[in-house]
């Protein structure tokens, strides 16, 4: 119980930062006013229409990066398993790339279907590459990151081509939180929950996966298309944190290693505390995106690929 | 009991198995023996409905009452050699002190007790096989299926290995092992099928097994 108590701590922790402090200058009395209060006055509106709606969306699109990540490692068998790395995020991208540049012109639920899709198709793809019978996690691991560089140069394409470069584009292939609402909100939290539950149904199948797919359809698991169920989920959170926040690297690769230092190899146990150690480390990383460098903002994807990078080489380093 | 019958596999016009026919009886410890290319792996896969016959019968029981154990296993990523066994026993024991009991009995007859708590990718070769066979037997199936689990033994540890198979056919499971290695199937065996360009050339008790 302890990890998942330290980890939720350390949330709350950081929570309290991101509605506390900011860039404008506001004291502690007037913040704690304002987040007790419903009136619409200034300071209500500034925390509970930015800073907290901020606070849970990073949150938000960290679980649901943690939890896709884990997912793809389990059901891949690769420890390198990330969907942004491996294109699964950048169709969300190309597609987010698109209505943003005016090319596709739908309502919001629209928009946060589409990107959905857009990463399921990619996904859809990597599974069909990956159901020969030769699959190693080196192999996967390259395809994947083949096809990552495919989609973020696509996407690129896609954002020349509307000749635009707001600040909306940066914060697509880098990653933000300043346009959080509730309504995004919302969205993520139907998303993350669904996803969660069905990660949890399938869960039983992950460790005869483990051990390869023929041992698996043996143990009575078909590998395939439990892949391809997982993979789809995983492609589900993805495109939805895309939606919300752009691409943000890392998260999904580093959150299931850290969270199987803590709890071990038990899937239910893994896909729990990645969930929530993805949810910890964004909010971590958005508070450094904006704090550090204050008033101006780095965009969030850069600081998580600070914190990630490292930590992802030390665990290579590690592992044999 | 497993009978194929003139099973015949071409694949890509080119016949793996021309016609093999031989039967498994219950109980007994079979090696299946040939050189490379004599279609062993594809009698298993007929074996173990992996691969249809383009002609002739194969008459096997469920894949699901098969532990099979395929050539070059990979390793389990990040997973120790206990919780690799459990995932057998948890298959038809639900009871966690069940499965503990199970998991140490397992370790003294295979020898593994002091590496349930070591990584899969972190023991040797010997010991995985082992750790491997362990896994096989945990599922409680009446028929266990290796293909090549040998490869890359020194011979002290086969024979060992080999001498665990003998015991388990004794304790009523039926056995068949494909290998390399006739001098093992000769001093272990019950029965030896042995192939050649896909067809059987015997198929007989090892005293009788000439090269």
């Amino acid at each position: 119980m302890f990890p998942y108590v330290a980890v939720f701590a350390a949330t709350l922790f950081l929570a309290i930062i991101g509605v506390f402090a900011g860039p404008s200058d506001l004291s502690f009395q007037d913040t704690y006013s304002g987040l007790m209060r419903s009136d619409d006055g200034v300071m209500t509106t500034l925390v509970w229409s930015i800073r907290v709606p901020r606070v849970v969306l990073s949150v938000l699109v960290g679980a649901s990066l943690g939890l896709s990540g884990v997912l793809i490692q389990l059901s891949t068998r690769s420890p390198i398993g990330d969907p942004n790395l491996f294109g699964i995020g950048g169709g969300a991208v190309i597609f987010m790339a698109a209505v943003t540049v005016g090319l596709i012109s739908i309502p919001t639920y629209g928009v946060f279907v589409g990107a959905m899709g857009s990463s399921l198709i990619v996904a859809l793809f990597l599974t069909a590459l990956i159901s020969n019978r030769n699959l190693t996690p080196v192999k996967f691991a390259i395809m994947g990151i083949a096809v990552g560089a495919l989609m973020v140069s696509l996407g690129t394409s896609v954002i020349s081509y509307g000749r635009v470069f707001p600040s909306q584009v940066i914060g697509l292939v880098a990653g933000s939180f300043s346009a959080s609402s509730w309504q995004l909100i919302y969205y993520l939290t139907c998303s993350l929950f669904a996803c969660l539950a069905a990660s949890f149904v399938f869960s039983g199948r992950l460790l005869p996966i483990a051990l390869g797919d023929d041992i698996a359809k043996s143990l009575g698991v078909n590998p395939i298309k439990t892949r391809i169920y997982l993979m789809s989920l995983a492609a589900a959170l993805a495109g939805s944190s895309v939606y919300a926040g752009g691409l943000i690297g890392f998260v999904a690769l580093i959150s299931p290693h850290i969270g199987r230092r803590f709890v071990g190899n038990s899937p239910v146990a893994l896909i729990s505390i990645s969930t929530i150690i993805g949810g910890m480390l964004t909010l971590l990383s958005d508070q450094l995106a904006r704090l550090l460098f204050a008033p101006i903002e780095l965009p969030v994807g850069l600081a998580t690929t600070v914190l990630g990078a490292p930590l992802m080489m030390y665990l290579a380093w590690r592992y044999k | 009991m497993i009978t194929l019958s003139n099973a015949v596999v071409e694949i890509d016009h080119l016949k793996i198995l021309q016609g093999v026919s031989f039967q498994i009886f219950p109980n007994y410890f079979y090696c299946l023996v040939g050189s490379n290319g004599s279609g062993k792996t594809t009698v298993l896969k007929l074996i173990m409905q992996i691969l249809r016959a383009n002609s002739g019968s194969v008459d096997t029981i469920a894949s699901k009452d098969i532990s099979y154990l395929p050539q070059n296993l990979p390793d389990p990523p990040f997973l120790s050699v206990g919780e690799v066994i459990t995932i057998a026993i948890k298959k038809h024991s639900k009871d966690g002190n069940a499965q503990r009991e199970l998991l140490v009995a397992l370790a003294q007859q295979f020898h593994l007790e002091e590496l349930l708590d070591r990584k899969f990718s972190d023991i040797s070769a010997g010991e995985k096989q082992r750790a491997w066979l362990a896994f096989a037997i945990a599922q409680e199936k009446e028929m266990i299926i290796m293909d090549e689990p040998l490869s890359s033994v020194d011979r002290n540890s086969r024979e060992e290995f080999y001498r665990l198979l003998k015991e388990l056919a004794m304790e009523r499971r039926t056995l068949l092992v494909v290998t390399h290695d006739v001098d093992m199937a000769l001093s272990y065996a019950d029965k030896i099928i042995s192939l050649q360009n896909g067809k059987v050339v015997f198929d007989g008790a090892p005293s009788e097994f000439v090269t």
